[in-house]
């Protein structure tokens, strides 16, 4: 009867603290997802999606400057520099 | 009598599986759900896209465009019709007020603290706001933006700097506010 009952007590205790576990991991993951989203993990893997195309296309404008450079190309230090200023100011 | 107790023993053992079948499923879904709440903010892309195709718009091979001086002088119409000689449309159906800002400043080469021509199209208060951004990162979530710089010559080979500043705000569908 005595080993009946303590056999019961061990069954619910290993009930109790397996329920504990999952919760315990389920709110670990839950908080890791949060986490995972917050910390930029989406942006980044959007950003290696698209790695080959460059979306901040300063090349643009610099490709721009150098056909107008084809066209006349005096003034050519005033002109990059005032370019390289906005670059300085980014950074 | 034991055979009774084994089976409400075993009763509770499956509703306490359903509640654990449960929990786990809501567990799931909550994870899902909060990686996928929050949104991707693009406007930085969106921005720079909109930098470049107003700059297409104004320089063809390193010439300002037909239409944009004639002469001497600036044209006034292409300043008044800038939105659609560009070709841009910045409504969108879920908002009220344009999300998007363009604005191109032109500067002689002589004297480059004096805007000789200007072009703008969409909404100018994100241009105020941007400032602000640049100043300090306050306003980041609202709007996100671009500056550019460029050199172009006109037709009789006079030289021009020009400034584009490109902002989106659309921050209710990039940023969680």
């Amino acid at each position: 009867m005595l080993n009946y009952k303590r056999a019961q007590i061990g069954q619910t205790m290993t009930w109790i603290v397996a329920t504990i576990i999952i919760v315990l991991s389920l709110t670990f993951f839950v908080y890791f997802a949060n986490m995972l989203a917050q910390g930029g993990a989406i942006k980044n893997a959007f950003s290696t999606a698209f790695s080959d195309v460059d979306f901040n296309l300063d090349e643009w404008s610099r490709a721009k400057t150098e056909l107008a450079f084809t066209r006349k190309t005096g003034n050519s230090e005033r002109i990059n520099k005032w370019i390289e200023k906005l670059k300085e100011k980014d950074e | 009598m034991s055979w009774l107790k084994s089976k409400k023993a075993s009763h509770v053992l499956s509703v306490y599986w359903f509640v654990i079948l449960i929990l786990v499923a809501i567990g799931i879904y909550a994870m899902i759900s909060t990686y996928y709440s929050y949104p991707t903010d693009v406007r930085q892309w969106e921005a720079n896209v909109l930098a470049n195709k107003a700059m297409d718009c104004v320089s063809k091979n390193g010439v300002l465009v037909e239409g944009l001086k004639s002469g001497k002088e600036f044209e006034k119409d292409f300043q008044e019709n800038f939105d659609e000689r560009c070709g841009f449309n910045f409504a969108d159906n879920n908002y009220d007020k344009t999300q998007y800002y363009v604005n191109i400043d032109f500067y002689e080469v002589s004297s480059l603290d004096k805007i000789v021509f200007n072009v703008y199209g969409g909404n100018p208060s994100w241009g105020g706001t941007y400032n602000e951004v640049q100043q300090e990162k306050t306003f980041e979530r609202i709007v996100q933006g671009t500056k550019k710089r460029f050199y172009v010559v006109d037709s009789e080979r006079n030289q021009y700097l020009a400034e584009v500043v490109s902002v989106v705000r659309k921050s209710e569908q990039n940023v969680k506010l």
